[in-house]
């Protein structure tokens, strides 16, 4: 934990100096099999008119399409041949002209036939090559992510390759405000003043003095165009580059570039980021911002996130203790404006287990949701708070049982770079202390339900796009489609369940 | 049904129409062949506004009437509504949003009518004069198809369904000359069974595949 030591820092209120606004290269550091900080630490803060007929189910449970059989003629069997072969395994088949760009032959057959059965009864004859019915095949949109299929166990336990999809735009209308450390979206180098501070373990560090910083665009998750209104509340500023890691992390769950070959993906990959500072680091302490995340800065993002076009509102962080009707406050004046707003449902529950405030705000307004953390295996994450102001569950990860492989991974901050000159306890190293530098990136796994709420926040930018724009009904859409987990019916653990994102995306039949 | 049933129908109600028995030989029993165009207000309304747009829809078919005697008639009625929609989510107070996966939705109520007609007897000379109206009611029995299939469904998540129904008409023929009828009704029909158990339906609390109709018959024959 940092000790902040007041010296000649920025000046309270004073936003960093822009000294040039272009860096060097980001450096991509790969995939880290680093255990990033325990959870805890962060609580404080014209369609196609086309329909598929109705399949019938084979034996192995496959569809396919009903009335035909594709069959194969070895080379040479004459026609008269073909046709005794087609009556004698079906009476009323026929065979229809040879489709273009087929080697093969399409009989039909009635459509209550049973499609397998014939086939295998053409596969008996000598002058069949082969038969089968005509399989149903399903569109599957997987990304080509480098360590998507690795590392993202997240993303299939809420059956986000067939919401994708459903909806491969991947919210590009929709503007998500990520409210948190900021974001690593720009290339800059900023100029900071560095007050003396303790580390973690007593170490003394005298002040760094003014000193100009590199920053880079997280190369897997900012795009031209991508962000739209930054805004800093911790320096007052406009540069809300992020200092610490854990903003750009959430904000790669939400929406890292997917199907790009490199990295990983996120839920909604094509949403435009609104970077909203509205919690600091530790590095933030150093360079001396006046506020390190408040209700005061909470509910001043939230307003201007609304105020600047944002639909959603991912709030990864939380506090305990007495009520926030400041926050309270500016969250239905956000609802009020048409945002849904997903927030953190705590990471206290082995440290006593206390009310989350902003949470138990979120399950009282209809519009703004609280999510709780499960671990790869859908069971309770041994961190996340419980209560009964936990409305729905996402992947949050886990280390315990699981190592590092439990964790949720995502582009962020090289923390050998920031964090753990700081926080050389949290890295299980003492590195020599230099000057920080946020232009060096690497795929990090983080646990949290910082890390499930942005699950949430990017499927309610789909389905924001999809077609739900009131954010109570975003709300109760995500609750409804949840797949119920621990007591059946909403509970205290998962609320109503592990959020479903493709029967979510998909709505309801008049029937089923 | 398929469509292959379908033009299996739509041909033998045809013939029939060819074939209807004059009206010299209708003394004892007659058969009348009939088109039939209907407008169902359905009654769960929710579940169809949010899906297919309208609670209102039209089905289109054919029959039969059998009239054996003393104004007693049975009727034998194939239709079917044919629907593109939309999944869609209904919110908490009620509120309809589409989300754009396309849906197609078909029913097809094959029923059974028995009812009783009241022949209103004119002087000869009024005869002469005024079109003939002959009012009627019944009540009846029908099975009800239902298939759903959506687009990126898989083959459990589509919907085929049989459920008996009932129903209840009323109306009049009107004798437009001594082969053509024209008869407009209205009939009430209640067909649980279908919805009610999962979708939009299930979240709407509406279990009731039946509605009110309003239904023109072209009748052919006396």
């Amino acid at each position: 934990m940092l000790i902040g030591v007041r010296g000649r820092g920025q000046r309270p209120g004073e936003s960093p100096t822009l000294l040039y606004p272009y860096s060097l290269p980001a450096i991509d550091r790969g995939l880290s099999t680093v255990e990033g900080p325990e959870p805890v630490r962060r609580a404080a803060a014209t369609r196609a008119r086309f329909v598929a007929p109705i399949d019938r189910v084979g034996r192995a449970g496959v569809p396919y399409t009903p009335g035909q059989v594709l069959v194969k003629f070895r080379d040479g069997t004459s026609t008269a041949v073909r046709l005794n072969s087609v009556a004698r395994v079906s009476a009323a088949g026929t065979v229809s002209e040879r489709p273009s760009y087929a080697n093969f032959d399409v009989l039909n057959i009635d459509a209550n036939a049973d499609a397998e059965s014939v086939a295998d009864a053409l596969r008996e004859r000598p002058d069949v090559e082969y038969a089968q019915p005509s399989y149903r095949m399903f569109k599957r949109f997987v990304p080509n992510d480098q360590f998507y299929q690795a590392a993202q166990w997240n993303l299939r336990l809420i059956d986000m390759e067939r919401a994708w999809d459903l909806q491969p735009s991947a919210g590009s209308a929709i503007t998500v405000a990520v409210l948190d450390t900021g974001i690593a979206f720009e290339n800059a180098v900023l100029q900071f003043t560095g007050d003396p501070f303790v580390d973690d373990l007593g170490n003394q560090h005298s002040a760094l003095g003014t000193i100009a910083i590199p920053f880079a665009a997280a190369p897997d998750l900012i795009a031209p165009g991508r962000i739209v209104a930054p805004r800093d509340f911790v320096f007052n500023g406009v540069h809300p580059v992020d200092l610490d890691g854990h903003g750009t992390h959430v904000a790669g769950t939400l929406g890292e570039l997917t199907n790009n070959g490199m990295g990983l993906a996120g839920v909604a990959f094509n949403v435009k980021i609104m970077p909203v500072k509205v919690i600091g680091g530790d590095w933030d302490g150093i360079f001396g911002a006046s506020d390190l995340g408040s209700d005061a800065t909470v509910a001043r993002g939230i307003r201007y996130a609304a105020d600047n076009g944002a639909k959603v509102i991912n709030l990864s962080v939380a506090r305990n203790g007495p009520p926030a009707p400041a926050v309270e406050d500016a969250m239905r004046y956000a609802i009020g404006k048409g945002v849904f707003i997903a927030v953190a449902g705590g990471n206290s529950f082995e440290h006593g287990n206390p009310v989350e405030v902003l949470a138990e705000i979120a399950s009282r307004v209809q519009g703004a949701i609280s999510v709780a953390a499960v671990d790869s295996t859908k069971n309770h994450a041994y961190y996340s708070s419980t209560g009964n102001w936990v409305e729905i569950a996402a992947p949050g990860g886990a280390y315990r049982d699981f190592g590092v492989a439990g964790a949720v991974f995502q582009q962020t901050l090289d923390l050998a770079f920031g964090l753990c000159l700081v926080e050389p306890d949290a890295c299980g190293t003492r590195p020599s202390f230099d000057p920080p530098r946020f232009d060096a990136f690497n795929y990090f796994g983080f646990v949290g339900t910082s890390m499930a709420t942005p699950h949430v926040a990017g499927l309610a930018a789909l389905l924001m796009q999809q077609g739900i724009t009131d954010p109570a009904a975003i709300e109760a859409a995500i609750k409804h489609f949840a797949t119920d987990l621990g007591a059946p019916g909403r509970d205290e653990v998962f609320g109503f369940g592990l959020i479903n994102a493709r029967d979510t995306l998909r709505g309801l039949g008049l029937a089923k | 049904m398929s469509l292959g049933l379908v033009r299996a129908t739509s041909a033998a109600v045809v013939c029939v129409l060819l074939t209807a028995t004059p009206v010299v030989a209708q003394r004892q029993t007659a058969v009348r062949p009939f088109a039939i165009f209907t407008v169902e207000r359905f009654t769960a309304a929710t579940t169809f506004d949010a899906t297919l747009g309208s609670s209102f829809q039209p089905l289109w078919g054919g029959g039969l009437e059998v009239t054996p005697r003393n104004n007693v008639f049975l009727d034998f009625t194939v239709s079917r509504l044919n629907r593109h929609g939309q999944r869609a989510f209904v919110d908490d107070n009620g509120q309809a949003f589409q989300l754009g996966v396309p849906l197609h939705a078909s029913l097809t109520p094959i029923e059974f009518t028995i009812g009783r007609r009241f022949p209103i007897r004119r002087k000869p000379a009024a005869r002469r004069r005024r079109m003939t109206v002959i009012p009627y009611v019944g009540v009846g029995v029908g099975a009800y198809r239902y298939d759903e299939t959506s687009d990126s469904s898989t083959a459990d998540e589509d919907v085929e369904a049989t459920h008996v129904g009932f129903l209840a008409v009323g109306g009049a023929e009107f004798r437009v000359s001594r082969w053509l009828g024209i008869a407009a009704d209205a009939q009430y029909t209640r067909v649980p069974g279908i919805l009610g158990k999962g979708g939009l339906s299930q979240r709407a609390d509406e279990n009731d595949l039946g509605g009110i109709a309003g239904r023109v018959r072209v009748i052919l024959g006396k």
